[in-house]
């Protein structure tokens, strides 16, 4: 399942209703003709970039006929109000037909060819259809165009009073159902048929997406607005001239696009103001302003080919991180208090091989459990066990990089499985913990079997809310039940919304019972969630499998049966082949049983704890690595 | 149509072929060896010919022509090279490295026309060509000069088609364009190999631009109209082979002449532009071509 | 997205600002394209109103007031660019004139101008400004043609050669005639036009050829087409200079014994450099081109004043432009306040005076100037040994006509 969650409920949502209402209440503010017609021209550019995006961005069909879409509805427009007299508003709203109707036309040549090819064919169509136009003058006008189109007025109101008031709006409001067109397009199932067309072609066809139905939608559907906005045009500059077929038109509308960054529906938007903003800017420079715009956009491309968008989501990132940097060392040194309270003992820095780390240790006792936390949580997760286990065992917890007061870690080196092991190992060595009992949670499952596999000391090992996996990729989908989690686990940036969502389904904790928990969803590096999920293919599985199968010492699953996350009969199974086939079900438990059901837990785990610690005592049963 | 006639046409259809073969066959070198389209040919063709005007003022009526077009096919030369580096390097590995080398040469192809309008104006000049006298073929009169122009195209392509397949470097380039990986594990400076096809093809441009401009005038976006046939010329041929596109060339300047005789100038280009849209759809890989690419 | 959206609204705002200084200074328009294809015309234009206010402003200004040129560029005379050129102007404090060339060729522009009420005065083609405003010439107060009346094209070329043939020059002796014409407004309305005034004369029509508006890459299949059936007159309206030039480059290869008449493309200058030889013998015609002959003193004065300047010798734009901003400073002088648009616009109108092009006086149906032998004439030259000579009408010209090398003796 793809995580698609409502628009509201998305990051993007405040920045997006923000910009429509600055630019709904706008006109108030810049009330001169000049302004207000530089704002049409870059909604109207906006939408011809944005919806060049279906084709070229999100089906991979390098369609470089897309502004005869626009021609197309420009000259619709100009001949039903003109030539065939019909009312304007009927005139600009039959302007998609005739450009669906080419679209799916030329989706018929290109089916058989890929890449340039497509462009070279229909930047040959759109000269024919200019051949065409231009000779057909006794309509068209020839090259020198049809002029005095009506214009639109609603009840005697003409759209152009008060300075263009009427066509700004109606351009905002054609850019806003536009984008919201789009965004829904992407997240349907024809927008998902077009990627897989785009990603994988021959797989796509071979799940039962038709290629050449796929290819048709792409080339009907990213005609509808195009149209508009050129009938839209046809009505605002009462002009339609055949340079709109032109290769300087084309250059300035691709501009946007890659510059904004292809595959998003975003970047044209904002690449939209920055051309067009600039262009008119620098306007007095001439050929200079020509010579900035093509160095800028050689610039970007060379540097940033995603475009802007991804360059803003990337400072958007590295900004989050630095934002979680603060509140982490802020955190570090102004919540001791709360922390010391919840896990009845301080914390300290203990350095590893992958930076400082937050190391909480009971210090006492001879047996020893570390735990080790899960994605986008904090070793406070386990203040229940620390509570009651202190007594018996010394008990330590370490925040990963980029989680709880652990400061951030290298994205490309410290934000992987394997690191997370070797800190694992790190702070065994340095607190000399000898062979201590293992105990992780989620993705802390899978550091602490990495950390198992590859040798280290231990006695004794329990996972919980984790499913091992055999072989990568393909047990992924088994392991897991297809929810929006997987998503979230590996976006980097999450909305309030998605915070408090991911908050709530790993813990089943509200806010007020598990401030702590949700604290730490807000304050993880996304970086770390990204990589995590980018290197797991790195991760050496079989050998986790391989342990599991062969290891001597006392392993269990200690899984809750409500966990909405892994899928129990796999794990089942999978525990069938291993040597030590124990999963432990606490009832009425979720992703984090230890947390929700600490008594029932504690009481699970410790028969296994003694199992482990007796043999560390007994060498006979012990046949160790 | 009188004999007379068809010779006039087909001899005009023949002396622009050759313009179109030595630009076309640039044209093709970058993309049958780096796989892209290069748009900014068009401006190459453009620089190439102003480079070879400004030399050419030196000596306006003696050498100055020769001259000119040496330098300017040595300097494009250079400027081509560089220019893979600039412009398709940066994204060699990306996945829509198609797309993003389009806008790359597109903004090149601004970059240089504006370039050109700054420092050379915006007005037609003319590169004077070093003969001026007229021949007669079978009573058809042909200025001297396109013959000549026809001759050094022929034995430059003659001379670069030797070179890919007799001279090392020129193998090492086909084998790159066959098969890229193949050529990288063998040992092959494949970065260099491209930037030389590049170089080669810039080259090849900026002699096209210096006869045109001698033959007849330049300005700095007239480079959009050469590249417009080159690309028919490309598409048609094919680059299955080196001399596809050469066929091509001559088969586009020899229907453009007699297209537009019987139909005249006005639906030339859509003529060629249903044909190449045919020679799509019925066999992409264009007239001469096969399956395979090659030099 | 909002930082890049604070950047577009900065941009916009910064503009605006820029826009919002010094009121004392009238701001004079001008729509050029500084980029493109023709910007060698934009050049031209700018220089002409540019020379005309380094001369007001060294005179101490008009009525107060003195100038500065603000140029927009309409870069491929596209609709969007030509619009958002003219509501730049319109939009910038100060503008209260707005003078051109040509910016679009469909004259659209003149709706946007007339809309704020913004005096323009464009020599763009007259038959399209015509179309715009024959309907209700008094909405379009604003707006006055400087170019005349396009009419003269179609119907003087047939009497004037018929009027050479007549003086002996050259003999007629089957009337015939190939014209061939670009598919753009200009070429095509005098092209339907020169054909209607030579069949009326009893002429034939040997060859009727419309190319594609654009860069003409080879002229040979059609002089070939020309030579199958050898016409008396050969005409071609392209007025592209380098189509012209390459026209009459290859036409010299395997000349026919006929009179050749070229639209406008001579008058740049760049043709004549670009023809060299060939292009003696060339015949073409102007309407509102520079009257630079004795007879005429202030197309004189204009001229020189241009080359004394520039160094160049000026097409038809640079003069042009020159005079249209004087009948904007003469208008001023009348008015006083530049901001009072309506009566500027209609001083404009009212102006009858010694223009370079002859003597103006606009038609108040059309706000188009009046073409004639009394008004602005068509005027006729032949190039010969490198320069334009105008051999017609009587009343200017300045040589006789030769008879070209390439026709049989």
């Amino acid at each position: 399942m793809k995580y698609a969650p409502p628009f509201q409920r998305t990051n993007g949502f405040r920045p997006v209703l923000l910009t429509f209402a600055v630019l709904m209440i706008l006109p108030l503010g810049l009330t001169d003709i000049y302004s207000r017609h530089i704002l049409i021209l870059i909604f109207l550019y906006a939408v011809l970039a944005s919806n060049w995006d279906i084709s070229l961005g999100l089906s991979g069909v390098f369609n470089f006929a897309h502004l005869a879409y626009f021609a197309i509805g420009l000259y619709t427009y100009a001949l039903l109000s003109k030539v065939l007299h019909i009312d304007p508003w009927f005139a600009l709203a039959f302007t998609p037909i005739p450009a669906i109707i080419f679209g799916l036309l030329l989706a018929a040549p290109i089916l058989r060819l890929d890449g340039i090819y497509v462009i070279l064919v229909t930047i040959a169509a759109v000269q024919l259809l200019q051949q065409i136009t231009v000779s057909q003058s006794t309509y068209t006008g020839g090259t020198g165009g049809m002029i005095l189109l009506p214009r639109l007025e609603i009840a005697g109101y003409r759209f152009s009073d008060d300075n263009r008031l009427g066509y700004y709006y109606l351009s905002l409001t054609l850019l806003a159902a536009s984008t919201m067109f789009l965004y829904k397009l992407e997240r349907s199932s024809i927008g998902r048929a077009m990627k897989a067309m785009r990603d994988n072609k021959y797989y796509a066809i071979s799940r039962g997406v038709s290629e050449a139905r796929t290819r048709a939608m792409t080339m009907g559907i990213s005609a509808i607005f195009p149209a508009l906005a050129g009938g839209f045009q046809g009505a605002y500059l009462r002009v339609a001239s055949p340079d709109v077929f032109g290769l300087g038109f084309l250059t300035v509308i691709l501009s946007i696009l890659l510059l904004g960054g292809v595959a998003t529906v975003w970047g044209p938007l904002i690449a939209a103001f920055v051309v067009v903003g600039f262009s008119q800017l620098a306007s007095d420079y001439g050929a200079w302003r020509n010579i900035f715009l093509a160095i800028m956009i050689l610039g970007v491309i060379v540097i940033y080919p995603g475009g802007l968008f991804a360059a803003l989501q990337e400072s958007w990132r590295q900004a989050n991180r630095k934002k979680t940097q603060v509140i982490a060392s802020w955190s570090r040194h102004a919540r001791v208090a709360d922390r010391l309270r919840l896990m009845g003992a301080p914390d300290k820095l203990v350095v590893t091989r992958h930076g400082p780390i937050s190391v909480c240790d009971t210090q006492v006792g001879e047996r020893v459990i570390l735990f080790i936390h899960g994605n986008s949580s904090c070793k406070e997760i386990f203040h229940h066990q620390f509570q009651a286990l202190r007594t018996h065992y010394r008990l330590v917890a370490f925040d990963l990089p980029g989680h709880g007061v652990s400061p951030n870690g290298r994205p490309d080196k410290d934000y992987r499985i394997e690191a997370y092991a070797t800190i694992a190992a790190d702070i065994i060595e340095r607190l000399q913990l000898g062979k201590p009992f293992l105990f992780g949670w989620s993705l802390g499952g899978y550091v602490a079997l990495e950390y198992a596999a590859s040798g280290h000391p231990l006695c004794g090992l329990a996972i919980s809310g984790t499913s091992p996996i055999a072989t990568y990729p393909e047990d992924m989908s088994r392991a897991y039940q297809p929810t929006t989690h997987m998503e979230l686990a590996s976006t980097p940036i999450h909305s309030p919304h998605e915070k408090a969502d991911y908050a709530w389904h790993t813990t089943r904790q509200s806010r007020t019972e598990a401030l702590f928990a949700w604290r730490a969803v807000w304050r993880t590096d996304g970086e770390a969630r990204r990589q995590a999920f980018a290197f797991l293919p790195s991760v050496k599985w079989h050998r986790q499998m391989t342990f599991l199968r062969t290891t001597q010492n006392p392993f269990a699953m200690i899984n809750g049966p409500e966990d909405p996350f892994i899928n129990h009969k796999y794990c089942a199974r999978l525990m069938r082949l291993c040597r030590n086939d124990i999963v432990h079900l606490i009832d009425s438990a979720g992703h984090a049983p230890f947390l929700e059901k600490p008594e029932t837990f504690n009481e699970t785990i410790r028969p296994l704890l003694n199992m482990s610690f007796e043999s560390q005592t007994n060498p006979s049963n012990n046949r160790g690595h | 149509m009188s004999f007379e006639t068809l010779l006039f046409v087909l001899a005009s259809g023949i002396l622009l072929g050759g313009l179109y073969a030595l630009m076309a066959t640039g044209l093709a070198v970058v993309w049958t060896t780096l796989g892209v389209f290069n748009f900014a040919h068009g401006s190459f063709v453009a620089l190439g010919a102003y480079i070879a005007w400004q030399v050419s003022q030196l000596a306006p009526t003696g050498p100055g022509f020769v001259i000119g077009t040496c330098v300017a096919v040595t300097t494009m030369f250079g400027f081509g090279m560089m220019a893979h580096f600039i412009l398709i390097k940066p994204f060699e590995r990306n996945p829509s490295m198609v797309l993003l080398a389009v806008i790359a040469t597109l903004a090149a192809a601004t970059l240089i026309e504006n370039s050109l309008l700054l420092i050379w104006g915006p007005r037609d000049k003319l590169i004077a060509p070093p003969i001026t006298e007229h021949v007669s073929i079978l009573s058809v009169h042909i200025n001297a000069f396109e013959l000549m122009a026809l001759g050094v195209s022929a034995l430059t392509l003659l001379a670069l088609a030797l070179f890919l397949r007799r001279a090392r470097l020129g193998r090492s380039m086909r084998a790159v364009a066959q098969n890229r990986e193949a050529a990288e594990l063998m040992g092959l400076n494949v970065p260099l190999l491209f930037a030389l096809a590049f170089g080669l093809s810039a080259a090849a441009a900026a002699l096209a631009g210096s006869f045109i401009g001698a033959i007849r005038f330049i300005n700095p976006s007239f480079g959009v109209d050469p590249l417009m046939k080159a690309l028919v010329v490309v598409i048609l041929g094919g680059v299955a082979r080196f001399s596809s596109p050469i066929y091509a060339a001559f088969l586009v300047g020899i229907t453009e002449a007699f297209a537009s005789f019987f139909l005249g100038l006005y639906w030339t280009p859509a003529v060629l532009f249903s044909m190449m849209i045919a020679v799509l759809l019925i066999k992409p890989e264009g007239l001469f071509g096969y399956q395979s690419k090659t030099l | 997205m909002k930082r890049f959206l604070l950047i577009g609204m900065c941009s916009v705002l910064i503009s605006m600002s820029a826009a919002t200084t010094q009121a004392e200074v009238v701001k004079i328009g001008v729509l050029a394209p500084l980029t493109g294809a023709t910007a060698s015309d934009g050049e031209e234009f700018v220089r002409g109103v540019e020379l005309a206010v380094k001369e007001a402003n060294q005179a101490g200004g008009i009525a107060g007031h003195t100038f500065e040129v603000v140029v927009a560029d309409v870069i491929d005379h596209s609709a969007a660019n030509v619009s958002a050129a003219a509501e730049r102007l319109i939009g910038t404090d100060g503008v209260e004139i707005i003078l051109t060339g040509y910016a679009s060729l469909s004259m659209f522009e003149v709706e946007l101008m007339a809309e704020v009420n913004m005096p323009y005065i464009p020599s763009g083609p007259s038959p399209q400004f015509a179309a715009i405003t024959r309907d209700s010439p008094d909405d379009f107060n604003c707006c006055w043609s400087f170019t005349a009346d396009f009419i003269g094209y179609e119907t003087d070329v047939t009497p004037q050669i018929q009027a050479l043939s007549d003086a002996g020059h050259f003999d007629l002796p089957n009337k015939t005639v190939a014209i061939i014409s670009s598919d753009n407004p200009y070429s095509k309305t005098i092209s339907e036009g020169m054909k209607v005034a030579f069949s009326e004369a009893g002429w034939t029509i040997t060859l009727d050829e419309l190319v594609p508006f654009g860069a003409v890459a080879d002229w040979r299949p059609i002089l070939a087409k020309v030579r199958e059936n050898p016409p008396d007159v050969v005409i071609n309206t392209d007025y592209i200079p380098s189509n012209a030039a390459l026209f009459t480059n290859q036409f010299r290869e395997n000349p026919t014994n006929s009179v050749v008449f070229l639209q406008y493309a001579p008058l740049v200058p760049e043709f004549i450099e670009l023809t060299g030889e060939n292009g003696n013998g060339i015949l073409y015609n102007a309407i509102g081109a520079t009257l630079n002959v004795d007879a005429h003193p202030r197309g004189m004065e204009v001229f020189q004043k241009y080359v004394t300047e520039y160094g160049d010798e000026p097409g038809t734009y640079g003069p042009s432009l020159y005079e249209q901003a004087t009948l904007y400073f003469e208008a001023l002088k009348k008015v006083g306040d530049p901001t009072n648009r309506t009566a500027i616009g209609q001083a404009i109108g009212d102006i009858k005076r010694d223009v370079i092009s002859g003597y103006l006086e606009f038609d108040p149906d059309t706000h188009i100037a009046k073409v004639g032998l009394d008004y602005i004439p068509v005027t006729f030259f032949q190039i010969q040994d490198g320069k334009g000579v105008m051999i017609g009408p009587d009343k200017y010209k300045e040589g006789d006509f030769v008879k070209p090398d390439w026709m049989s003796p």
